[in-house]
């Protein structure tokens, strides 16, 4: 699954730092979901989707790998 | 939250297989002081008292067997290795550590009356060695079948951050030092030796209270970090073990299994300090990328 997390970030100007406080997680977390490491869970998703105002699928994309 | 660091589905038939094996054979060791004729070869050039010239590997294969098999039967991947299985291995891995090291204090308070308990109470460091894989097994297997219609079952709770991990940092520290400093200045000690017991069960009360406190911040992610870290520390442990019994005879392998008693609760507390040290260092030197 890929994501375009710090896009996101970059256009509304926040850091990992500020979105790690909004959602209250870590801010290793946020680095681990940006970098591809980490899966959120559904409610952390939507949560994040919610905080950049999109929909969960215009920031979270499924990957063909997803389905092997 | 996923598992990784799994054996393939093939290895659990194997693992049982090994299993069985290994505890017939260990069985037949301890109590029937039963030995493969000719397996082993000439360890020492001159025999003593205590050892003779050839030494016999048929409980040292014992052991393989049983750890080996155990660890197949443990971990192998499910068919359906879902997001659901890794909560379960959560649980099952959280309940055994638990488990086991809270009836390995208090038996170890016990232990003049355990050791009174016919071939038991002898061979209490030899059964101790599986114990934590077989609380494992059983509880994973339960939570797999039994609930097997509604999946309930409650998230592992930990101990809150404060006082818990600096009580259990400060208990290890404590219970470390006097066993050291003993350990050092003496060659051989005897379990008899008060202080030296009572440094030890300080220690490992200390490890236990550790690794089940939360960290500072804790989400789902440190979850997941947990999880691997148990898997590994139990991995590592059983590899520490498996290479001392092929290099460590007698008095010396005694050392060892009193070691793999805590070895598991250390090798997790250091890969989660590690784990954290290692991101702390990643968002230090690399602010988080565009518009940091």
């Amino acid at each position: 699954m890929k994501n375009n997390l710090r896009v996101q970030r970059a256009i509304k100007e926040i850091t990992q730092a500020e979105l790690a406080g909004l959602i209250n997680v870590s801010r290793q977390t946020i680095n681990t979901i940006e970098s591809g490491k980490y899966v959120p869970s559904t409610v952390l998703a939507l949560k994040i989707a919610r905080i950049f105002g999109k929909p969960v699928e215009e920031i979270f994309e499924l990957e063909e790998i997803d389905f092997s | 939250m996923k598992s990784k660091y799994l054996f393939p589905t093939s290895c659990l038939g194997l693992g049982y297989f090994l299993a069985i094996a290994g505890f017939i054979l260990g069985y037949l060791t301890i109590f029937k002081n039963y030995e493969i004729p000719g397996f082993g070869f000439n360890l020492r050039e001159k025999g003593n008292f205590i050892n003779g010239t050839f030494e016999n590997f048929t409980n040292e294969l014992a052991v393989f067997f049983v750890i080996i098999g155990l660890l197949f039967v443990a971990f192998s991947r499910d068919k359906k290795e879902d997001e659901l299985m890794a909560r379960l291995r959560l649980n099952s891995l959280y309940w055994s550590v638990m488990i086991y090291y809270i009836i390995y204090n208090f038996g170890f308070l016990l232990i003049n009356t355990i050791e009174e308990i016919p071939l038991i109470g002898e061979h209490l460091h030899e059964l101790n060695i599986f114990t934590p894989l077989l609380i494992f097994i059983i509880r994973f297997f339960y939570l797999k079948h039994a609930r097997s219609d509604h999946f309930l079952f409650n998230e592992p709770r930990f101990l809150a951050n404060k006082p818990f991990r600096l009580i259990g940092v400060a208990l290890t520290c404590i219970g470390i030092i006097p066993m050291v400093i003993i350990a050092c200045t003496e060659q051989i000690f005897s379990s008899d030796d008060l202080i030296f017991t009572i440094a030890y069960f300080i220690m490992v009360f200390g490890l236990l209270i550790w690794s089940f406190s939360k960290n500072k911040i804790e989400d789902e992610g440190t979850m997941q970090q947990r999880l691997e870290s148990l898997q590994l520390s139990v991995y590592f442990n059983y590899l520490v073990l498996l290479a001392a019994t092929l290099l460590f005879y007698s008095l010396g392998y005694l050392f060892v299994l009193m070691f793999a008693q805590f070895s598991l609760l250390l090798f997790f507390v250091i890969r989660m300090e590690y784990v954290r040290y290692s991101n702390t260092k990643i968002l230090n030197t690399f602010e988080g990328g565009i518009g940091a």
